[in-house]
Formats: structure tokens, C-alpha cells, sequence
């Protein structure tokens, strides 16, 4: 510190200007904001708080765009989720986002977020465009698909447990059990996917309609299961065999039919 | 060479506008870079804490005598016989009514905690901060930091570039 002229500016005046704060102050401000207010509001009122926004990849890294649907009838959510992991500068690891599913803006988040882990989508979405972008993120560990419809694609939940060996938390959440005439294997198609996510720590399906067939699968592939919530998925009768089978895993919740 | 009394060491702390402040040395070094000074041994005599002024350091000291993480600290938030958890909850209480300041006082209180890097006095008053700019209008969060829109217009003709997804 100098110790010699400190330039001592007089502090009393009462509308001292937000923008003359140190960087370091603005940036502990914005960290504390969640993205959606930062691309709205703070990060744009000046230019010295626009910097400290713009220009830190670090405030990027976990972009949270959660709780904010009720702003998408007035904005491009696309357009913001695009510019939010822009400004992650290839360090995004987390995108969490609900209605962001425009294909444009996933295959753009597969190209610029090659170290994503958390990908968290509450929204419909299309499986072919999943199936695009799952292969750029060999490194995700958390992936959620909620409020999803149940038209699931053959083999999907194959190709993302192919092409994200590391994953331990999956989600799958489809918005109500809906269970159209099938055979058993169509049933069954995505937990056969799931049975290939070997490092699965928890995984949520609701109202999923699998069959106990495929729960069999993923209970005797996916070892270190510790957590599942399989609520709403009316195909499963918990059998004594599945019983003995889920007596491993330390949380378990169901509400299936007696 | 700083005083010793009774097991501690006394700092002297000193603000442009002339008042001292004597402190204990594991008080100021709530202060990561009066720690440092002191650990680089550039602190034999008064420290000089340039554009903080004594009523903001005296506040500042305040903080720190409340929040050093010592039974033999002079503040009362130090006991031998209260719980953890009832001494955080007193802590926040305290934080609470500290940081119920004008915003001239906030504003040099971040700035201090900045400048001095006390971790846990900026985190509490750029919380207060943000609870007042979220979910606000630009031009009410501009209000409240006393900012104007100071862009130029090649940088306005950018930012609008930029924020295509708001204007859509």
C-alpha cells in the first residue's frame, strides 16, 4: 500500500456514482444476482458495471436461467441464454434453462460449452436434436429433461449413456403417465438406454412407463445407484424380487399401484 | 514497533483525515491486506489507510472487532459459553442492524471492504445491494447506484447488436 499521498477523496457527499466502484466490488455484486437480472438490469446500466458483466467468463461458468418463465411472452430467451453462455467464453459447466429449447440455441450451447457437466432443460424438446448435442458433452455428470412429452425416440437414452460415461445424476421427467398402446420393449426402450449409464448415483423418472423389465435392467447395470424416485411410472409392480433388488439403495420413492 | 499488552499485539491504524486507531493486530488482520502488510513486515509503525476516512474505518473496525474469530477479542460476540450456533445467529442479528447504514455509507463501506479485502463485510453489504437491484427497470437500478447511461453512441449502436433477444 503507499504509504506516502494517499489521494483521500471526501466520502460525504451523499450520491456517490455506483459506477466509480471498484471492479472487484461490482463483480461480488453481480455474482450474487442470478444471470436473467444480470442481462437485464445491472449489467447493462453503465459501462463500468457492463464490463465487469461482459468481460468476466468466471461469472459464467454456472449459468442458472431457472424461475424466469414468465418472461418469455416479452423476450428472445433463446436469444439471452445464447448470450449468456457467449460470454461463459468456452467455460460454461453448468446451463440450467427452461424454455430455451430452440434447437439453434442447444446445438450452439453443444458447440461453445465443450466442459459442460450440468445441463438441466425444463422444457419440451426434440430428440433428434438431443441426440446431436449430447455427443459434444463427454463430460457431463448431471443431465435433467423435464416437463418433456413421451415421445421418446428409439435409442436415445442409448446414445447419451454411450456418449456421457461420467454421468451420475440423470432426470427424466415426463409431464403426465401417459401410456399408449404398446408392446413391452416399446415401453421399456428408454430404461434399456439408462441400464448403459453405469455411473448413475441418483435418476428421477416420473410417470416414465416402464415396465419392471426394464427397472430389472437398470437396477443390475447402473451398481451404484443410491437414489430413486420412480413416482407416477404405473407399469412397475413392486414384486418381491425388485424389492430385494432395490434394498441397496438408501433413497427410494414410489407411488405405484398395490 | 507495535505495542504488546497482555498477550496481544496492538496495531495503530491511521486515516487521511488524521485519527488513529488502535487496534489488536488479529483484529486488523480481518483485513487480508493489512495481513499481508503485517506478514511482509511492512507495518513497524502506523498503518496508513488511504481514502477511508475515520468514519468509515472506525465502522469498519467495528465489523472486524465483531467478527474476529477469537475468544480474547474485545467485542462481545466471543464467549466461552455460548453455543456455535447461537453465537452465528447473534452474528447475523448484528450484521443486520450494522449494515442498516444510508446509501452514501454503504457505497464506502463496499469500497472500504474492498479495498482492505474483508471478505465477509463486502459479501454483507453487496447482499443488502442486491436485494434493492434485482428484478428492477434499468433506469430504476440507475437510480439507486446514482449511474447514468454513459455509453457512447458507437457503443449504444453495439449494445443494442448485442441484445438483439431484448428488442425481439
Amino acid at each position: 500500500m503507499p504509504s506516502s499521498s494517499p489521494s483521500f477523496v471526501p466520502v460525504e457527499e451523499e450520491m456517490r456514482n455506483w459506477a466509480e466502484l471498484p471492479l472487484d466490488a461490482i463483480s461480488t455484486i453481480l455474482r450474487k444476482l442470478d444471470h436473467v437480472n444480470i442481462l437485464m438490469g445491472a449489467g447493462q446500466v453503465c459501462r463500468s458495471w457492463r464490463g465487469a458483466a461482459r468481460d468476466e467468463p468466471e461469472l459464467w461458468r454456472r449459468i442458472n436461467m431457472l424461475g424466469h418463465a414468465d418472461l418469455s411472452p416479452e423476450l428472445n430467451l433463446h436469444g439471452m441464454a445464447q448470450a449468456a453462455v457467449r460470454r461463459s467464453a468456452g467455460r460454461c459447466e453448468a446451463f440450467w434453462g427452461e424454455y430455451t429449447d430452440d434447437h439453434d440455441f442447444l446445438l450452439f450451447l453443444a458447440d461453445q460449452a465443450p466442459s459442460l457437466k450440468s445441463h438441466r432443460l425444463i422444457s419440451r424438446y426434440n430428440f433428434d436434436v438431443l441426440k446431436e448435442m449430447i455427443v459434444k458433452f463427454p463430460l457431463l455428470e448431471e443431465l435433467e429433461l423435464s416437463l418433456c412429452s413421451d415421445v421418446g425416440e428409439s435409442g436415445v437414452f442409448g446414445v447419451v449413456g454411450k456418449a456421457c460415461p461420467q454421468l451420475k445424476h440423470f432426470r427424466l421427467n415426463k409431464d403426465v403417465f401417459y401410456d399408449f398402446e404398446a408392446c413391452d420393449n416399446d415401453r421399456d426402450d428408454e430404461a434399456m438406454g439408462i441400464a448403459i449409464m453405469h455411473e448413475l448415483r441418483s435418476l428421477q423418472l416420473f410417470a416414465n412407463r416402464l415396465t419392471n423389465k426394464g427397472l430389472t435392467a437398470i437396477l443390475d447395470n447402473c451398481r451404484h445407484l443410491e437414489s430413486l424416485d420412480i413416482r407416477h411410472c404405473f407399469n412397475v409392480s413392486m414384486d418381491n424380487t425388485l424389492r430385494a433388488k432395490c434394498d441397496r439403495i438408501s433413497t427410494l420413492r414410489l407411488i405405484l399401484p398395490r | 514497533m507495535a505495542t504488546r499488552e497482555a498477550g496481544k499485539k496492538m496495531i495503530m491504524l491511521k486515516s487521511p483525515d488524521g485519527m488513529e486507531f488502535e487496534v489488536e493486530e488479529a483484529v486488523a488482520m480481518e483485513s487480508q491486506t493489512i495481513r499481508k502488510m503485517i506478514e511482509d513486515d511492512c507495518a513497524d509503525t502506523a498503518i496508513l489507510i488511504p481514502n477511508i476516512n475515520s468514519k468509515i474505518l472506525s465502522r469498519v473496525i467495528e465489523y472486524c472487532n465483531k467478527h474476529v474469530p477469537t475468544t480474547g477479542a474485545t467485542g462481545a460476540a466471543a464467549s466461552d459459553t455460548v453455543a456455535p450456533a447461537a453465537l452465528a445467529e447473534d452474528l447475523k442479528i448484528w450484521d443486520a442492524e450494522f449494515i442498516k447504514v444510508n446509501r452514501a455509507t454503504r457505497f464506502n463501506l463496499i469500497q472500504a471492504a474492498s479495498y482492505l479485502n474483508i471478505k465477509g463485510l463486502l459479501d454483507l453489504t453487496s447482499q443488502t445491494t442486491i436485494d434493492t437491484i434485482s428484478d428492477n427497470s434499468l433506469e430504476e437500478i440507475r437510480s439507486f447506484l446514482s449511474t447514468k447511461n454513459d455509453y457512447l453512441p458507437e457503443e449504444e449502436q453495439t449494445i443494442r447488436r448485442e441484445n438483439q433477444w431484448a428488442f425481439q
